[in-house]
């Protein structure tokens, strides 16, 4: 029998704890008498020794003997038993004849069976360490899987209370199976709203809630006539939240044991979406509206993406630029520069220090000029993919600029002519007397000097020369004289009463030399706007310089003549002098230019005559035939608004 | 009879020169440095004819042309300056009034000068 093959191939391991070696010897006697299983035996011959067995190398079964010489074998029992009371190791306790309290003692203890003493027998022994082993095995069984559920539950559970998701479950019959917080949270419900099974206040809860309930609830119906539907619906909130609804059946082995709601709020995202969406609009707006140009250009040059601005600057449409190499759109002149730029920023990859100002062509005809600032554009890996011209069409604003500085410069030179004239007004005022004197006082001494006298021709040069002075003051008087008087306001006078009063001026000359004065002027005229002292010098110069014209001629006769034309008035000074030489015609009105000999005139007149002229908006034209006579065309503006502010 | 030139100016060079001029010419020549002083003159002595600077220190030629006027009435006064734009607006007025006088302007010559008062006294 020892040598018979078990047919468990396990051994099963006992431990005999009893303090009677014969006992001992005599159960493993019956144990090995057993020709279905192996045993392999061990023995212990007290408590102490049975526990430190059991501790160290817990056996398949325990043969306990009741009555052992360090306690009770019920003592063993409640030190196997875990925190719970149970004890894992099968126990077979023998206990003596007639004790049956001892029996339900030991078994309410945790035993698992118990044989009597003197009624053992080989079959009853390996019989009931059979049972115990076998029954131990299912209950160690059972006990794995409780602890397998119970861990299982608590994760579910504890996925359930993590989840950002509302979940709620029914079964099929709709009643509640599971809810968690944060449905409970979602949808406001009050927190006992759980413990009920009814599942209709929880669906009335959510249709109160919904814009469109009907919809919901349609489905609702829907789904719960086909087990196996899912659904995915977006539910709007009256009070503006935004809701995702999963729902999915719930199976177990192809059977529908009910229904997975899952609800996710999804309120910030769609916000955040809106957010995004309007600034993205925002953004192409202002892409669009604004008045600088923006072009974009991949690396090849060519053009990806402009704004309505950069196409409306050459005339373009966004269909002329966009795919087009971008350097055909740049003159020939300034391609080489642009192309270099575009290098360097490449290169150094940051945006241009500054605006560069390129030649943009137009789509017709002609070019503007473009202020361009670039950035490199780079993708999210840094990597260079392109530039980002901001364009701005500053055509107007040089030529504004150029305008400026050519006032500037007219503005510094009148300032500079206004200065130097104040000075050499001051200068001439103090020399005037003086050289009268010194004139007259030389001529004093040439009548008490005899001719044939060597001082008498030193006397004559210093005439000549005073003489020579005192032109010069006087000539320097009539170039200062109108900016002596400082800024003039503009008042209306009537042309030929001016023109009287400066041929009053005049007259000890005019009468003197017996010249003819022949006025003419059409009923016309009227008053004028005028700077009258200015104006009054233009004529005094004209008529002046027409005085010396006839001076030598036989017929001295001067005309003035004037009438209203197209918004001007125009005065004519013409005389029958000798006329202005054609290669002298274009020099009349440069200042210090002068046909007259030295001595005579500095040659101020006229250039000052012309320049008060434009000021006023009008000008002087000069027309001139050699032997014949000159004629000097004052034109002025009848309109104030005609007056040009420059000062030329 | 001797005829008789006042020249009226603040400038002593004016003064010596055109006294220079016009003796030798064979006028009698008397001179006054201020319109108060001329004025005096003139209201003490009898003259053919004024000389007048405009820009004087004091009253200044048109006011002292008008209180002459007001003591000779047709006396020939000739105004002698470089400045006469500036007074124009007074010598119009003046002449608005009835105030006769004549212009002349500076720098002038010994010429110039006695062909003007042989013209006007001659």
């Amino acid at each position: 029998m020892m040598n018979s093959v078990p047919v468990d191939e396990n051994v099963i391991r006992v431990l005999l704890v009893d303090d009677s070696p014969e006992d001992r010897e005599f159960y493993r006697r019956f144990l090995q008498r057993d020709n279905t299983h192996n045993y392999e035996i061990k023995e212990c011959g007290s408590l102490e020794d049975g526990f430190e067995e059991c501790s160290a190398n817990p056996p398949d079964c325990v043969i306990l003997d009741y009555n052992l010489p360090d306690g009770e074998g019920v003592e063993l029992l409640e030190d196997l038993a875990d925190e719970r009371g149970e004890v894992h190791i099968p126990v077979i306790v023998l206990t003596g004849q007639g004790s049956e309290e001892v029996a339900v003692k030991v078994m309410k203890k945790g035993a698992m069976d118990y044989l009597i003493k003197g009624e053992i027998t080989s079959d009853s022994l390996c019989g009931t360490i059979a049972k115990v082993v076998e029954k131990n095995r299912m209950i160690e069984t059972i006990r794995r899987q409780q602890v397998e559920n119970e861990e299982s539950l608590s994760l579910l559970q504890a996925t359930l209370e993590s989840t950002d998701n509302g979940i709620f479950v029914v079964d099929i019959e709709g009643k509640i199976i599971k809810t968690n917080t944060r449905f409970v949270e979602m949808w406001g419900f009050a927190s006992d709203i759980a413990s009920s099974t009814e599942s209709g206040k929880i669906l009335d809860g959510i249709l109160a809630q919904l814009e469109d309930a009907e919809f919901f609830q349609s489905k609702i119906q829907k789904i719960q006539m086909n087990l196996n539907a899912e659904s995915f619906d977006t539910l709007h909130l009256k009070d503006g939240q935004i809701f995702e609804c999963f729902s999915k059946p719930m199976f177990i082995e192809a059977e529908s044991k009910g229904r997975v709601w899952s609800f996710r709020d999804i309120t910030e995202r769609k916000r955040m979406e809106e957010k995004i969406r309007a600034s993205e609009e925002g953004l192409r707006t202002i892409f669009e509206t604004m008045t600088d140009g923006l072009v974009i250009v991949d690396m090849d040059g060519r053009i990806r993406q402009t704004n309505s601005a950069a196409c409306r600057f050459g005339g373009y449409e966004k269909e002329d630029l966009i795919g087009v190499d971008s350097l055909e759109f740049v003159v020939d002149e300034d391609r080489e520069r642009l192309t270099n730029d575009m290098a360097n920023a490449m290169a150094t990859g940051t945006a241009s220090s500054e605006s560069l100002i390129y030649k943009l062509k137009k789509k017709d005809i002609g070019w503007y000029h473009c202020e361009m600032s670039t950035s490199v554009l780079t993708d999210g890996a840094g990597n260079q993919i392109g530039f980002i011209a901001v364009e701005r069409d500053v055509t107007d604003r040089l030529r504004m600029e150029k305008q400026l500085k050519d006032q500037t410069a007219m503005l510094i030179q009148s300032e500079k002519m206004s200065s130097l004239g104040v000075m050499v007004a001051g200068v001439a005022h103090e020399l005037n007397n003086p050289m009268t004197g010194i004139v007259q006082y030389t001529q004093f001494c040439l009548r008490r000097t005899d001719e044939e006298d060597r001082r008498y021709a030193v006397l004559k040069d210093l005439e000549q020369e005073a003489r020579r002075c005192s032109s010069i003051v006087r000539n320097m008087l009539t170039f200062t004289r109108m900016d002596v008087q400082g800024e003039e306001q503009y008042q209306k006078d009537n042309i030929p009463a001016l023109i009287d009063r400066v041929l009053q001026l005049l007259a000890y000359r005019i009468r003197s030399e017996y010249i003819t004065i022949v006025q003419h002027y059409n009923a016309d005229m009227q008053p004028i706007p005028i700077k009258r002292n200015s104006i009054q010098q233009v004529f005094l110069n004209l008529i002046g310089n027409a005085i010396d014209a006839v001076h030598e001629k036989e017929e001295k006769e001067i005309r003035i003549e004037g009438w209203n034309n197209n918004g001007f008035v125009e005065v004519n000074v013409s005389d029958k002098g000798p006329g202005i030489p054609p290669d002298a015609m274009h020099k009349i009105f440069d200042p210090f230019f002068t046909t007259k000999q030295v001595g005579k005139g500095m040659g101020m007149g006229l250039s000052v005559s012309q320049s008060i002229c434009k000021q006023h908006g009008g000008d002087i034209e000069c027309e001139s035939k050699m032997g014949e006579g000159t004629t000097f065309k004052v034109k002025l503006p009848v309109e104030p608004n005609n007056i040009n502010k420059e000062t030329v | 009879m001797e005829k008789k030139v006042i020249v009226i100016d603040d400038e002593e060079a004016i003064r010596k020169s055109f006294s220079l001029t016009l003796e030798d010419a064979g006028y009698g020549v008397d001179t006054a440095a201020t319109g108060e002083e001329g004025l005096e003159k003139v209201k003490n002595d009898e003259f053919d004819m004024v000389l007048l600077d405009l820009k004087m220190p004091g009253m200044g030629g048109v006011n002292t042309l008008r209180e002459i006027r007001k003591i000779y009435e047709d006396v020939p006064v000739y105004i002698i300056t470089a400045f006469h734009e500036e007074f124009f607006d007074q010598l119009q007025s003046a002449t608005k009034d009835g105030i006769e006088f004549e212009l002349l302007r500076k720098p002038l010559e010994s010429e110039d000068l006695c062909a003007i008062v042989d013209g006007v006294l001659g």
